[in-house]
């Protein structure tokens, strides 16, 4: 939607990743207030079937790149299955854009430039932009504090209810961990993004101060003086 | 119909490039991205290098300068070119496509037979130190006698070119070609308009616009004449007839929606094989009508075979015509918007097709 504010934009698959990454940021000292924030989230959707996530994602990617003529924008794209498969998918809607890409997706996320053009795009292939099965849950995974005592129960309970016919799809086994161990917590079954300004989770894992650290030079975040 | 046009040392533009020009094109970009010019510069392109294109944008945008003595003003040519500053040799280039001619705009020193200028004013201001030459018009500026540039930048006409011109436009030599501003036309322009709609029987197009926004306007009526010596025509001869009032009303108690949609039906129909260019094409419109009023440009303009250029800054108005674009999928290729950014070399242009994807994403392209 418009934003009444002229601000970067990255676009993202789900409410879930929006609401991470805008607690990862306040947790980091960026002040995501609408009024105050330096850069503004999208979930890539199209209005028209109700769809949200990877197809509508892609499918705008280039023209979002093009469109991005006086600012950079980013993208943050779930692996899924494979990393390679992910980024050949990426890789063709930049050069849609005019980009040519690597090979394969650096490790500390990937940062280009159309032709002609003074600020960059960006895309970050969750959870690492290497390891394959990945999306937000690996992140988040990463977040849970050392030690905690419930993570190892709530792993192997839903392992046990998958082996009695819970009906998650195997896919989704680490999510399904996920809401069962925030199921436990002083406020059951907040949401992942609350979850993290709740202090649930933690915000400091090398994983999410790289996933930052790209953040950080693609939208010039100087809130993230830390990272 | 223009597809491409380059632009070099014209106003905000170093070099520019338009291209994927369609039949409709909506034009988006910040304040002072240069929308306004680039209609302009594709106005002054489509007549085919008319300085008198370059003497009513500068009249719009209050370019002028006064005469040291006197009331005349005169249209200040300075600032169309980049950089503000002028000297002799001095060029801008309009390159357009599609068997338009490449107009180039040089400051050239005074050609011998200027004296023909000393007719125009004896005014000290109004005495051209510099002559101005449109290269590749057939009309006004094509003589190295043409055309002046006074000690301050003002354009000074040579009155002998003015005649011929004239009896050429006059000759229908010209292409059709409007330039709808912000503030929509004059009294004066509008009366002209409906004029010509009425001789040409297009009224009902005019009529059919207003309902857009009033379907209870079943009759546009313009008093005659009663006799009087006020030879301009006002908005107060006009009158409609409505399902809801026993008398005609005055045309004005409507708002400046009526005004403006009346003024884009009106101005479609004149430039029938042209080029019309409507600057905020959105101007007094409410967002609920954004759809309707598209569908009513761009069917006439595609009846009518009139390239259209519209500028805007209104989410509503680019939402309006992707509705369009998805209710009629027909219309897509005829459709295109372009995003204007001078720290580019090019505008970013895309189609209908691309412009109703994004919407259904909320993308805005502006």
């Amino acid at each position: 939607m418009a934003d009444t504010r002229d601000i970067p934009t990255l676009v993202v698959e789900g409410d879930d990743d929006q609401w991470v990454i805008i607690g990862l940021l306040d947790k980091h000292g960026v002040d995501m207030n609408p009024a105050f924030r330096p850069i503004k989230l999208a979930v890539a959707k199209d209005s028209s079937t109700g769809a949200k996530g990877i197809v509508p994602l892609l499918a705008n990617m280039a023209i979002q790149i093009q469109l991005a003529t006086d600012r950079p924008i980013g993208f943050v794209v779930d692996v899924d299955l494979s990393c390679a498969d992910r980024w050949a998918e990426v890789s063709k809607c930049l050069v849609a854009a005019g980009i040519t890409p690597p090979a394969s997706c650096p490790p500390d996320g990937f940062i280009g430039r159309m032709p002609g053009r003074s600020f960059d795009c960006g895309v970050w292939m969750m959870p690492d932009c290497v390891l394959d099965h990945g999306k937000l849950e690996h992140l988040l995974k990463t977040l849970v504090p050392a030690g905690d005592p419930l993570w190892p129960l709530a792993e192997s309970s839903t392992e046990d209810a998958k082996s009695k016919g819970a009906k998650f799809r195997k896919l989704d086994l680490d999510k399904a961990t996920m809401h069962c161990w925030l199921a436990w917590q002083e406020e059951p079954g907040v949401p992942f993004g609350r979850a993290v300004t709740s202090n649930y989770f933690g915000h400091d894992s090398a994983e999410a101060k790289a996933f930052l650290r790209w953040l950080k030079i693609l939208f010039n975040l100087n809130g993230l003086a830390t990272i | 119909m223009l597809t491409r046009v380059d632009i070099a040392n014209y106003r905000g533009f170093k070099s520019y490039r338009m291209e994927g020009l369609a039949q409709v094109n909506l034009i988006v970009g910040k304040n002072n991205s240069g929308k306004t010019a680039l209609l302009e510069a594709l106005n002054f392109a489509t007549t085919g290098g008319d300085p008198l294109v370059l003497a009513d944008a500068a009249n719009r945008r209050g370019e002028l300068i006064a005469a040291d003595e006197g009331p005349r003003l005169y249209p200040d040519l300075t600032h169309f070119f980049h950089g503000h500053e002028i000297t002799p040799g001095s060029v801008f280039t309009i390159t357009p496509d599609n068997g338009y001619p490449r107009l180039v705009i040089r400051l050239i020193p005074l050609p011998p037979d200027s004296s023909l200028f000393d007719e125009a004013e004896d005014e000290i201001e109004t005495r051209p130190v510099f002559g101005v030459i449109i290269e590749g018009a057939s009309g006004i500026g094509s003589s190295a006698s043409d055309l002046g540039l006074s000690p301050r930048g003002g354009l000074i006409f040579n009155p002998k070119a003015r005649i011929r011109a004239a009896a050429a436009t006059s000759m229908g030599t010209a292409r059709p070609s409007l330039f709808i501003p912000t503030d929509s036309v004059t009294q004066r322009r509008l009366a002209q308009l409906w004029r010509q709609a009425v001789l040409d029987a297009n009224q009902q197009d005019a009529l059919a616009a207003i309902q857009i926004i009033a379907d209870s306007i079943k009759q546009i009526v313009v008093l005659p004449s009663d006799g009087s010596s006020r030879a301009v025509p006002s908005l107060r001869d006009w009158y409609v007839i409505t399902s809801e009032a026993r008398r005609p009303v005055p045309l004005g108690s409507f708002g400046d929606g009526v005004r403006r949609l009346m003024t884009l039906a009106l101005s479609l129909s004149r430039v029938g094989g042209g080029t019309l260019f409507i600057d905020e094409i959105d101007t007094g419109l409410h967002y609920s009508v954004m759809a309707d009023m598209w569908k009513l440009v761009v069917k006439k303009a595609l009846a009518s075979n009139v390239q259209v250029f519209a500028t805007t800054h209104s989410w509503d108005c680019i939402e309006g015509l992707s509705t369009l674009c998805q209710r009629e999928p027909g219309l897509v290729n005829k459709v295109a918007i372009h995003k204007i950014d001078r720290a580019l070399q090019n505008s970013v242009a895309f189609s209908g097709e691309a412009l109703v994807r994004m919407l259904r994403s909320d993308i805005d392209p502006r």
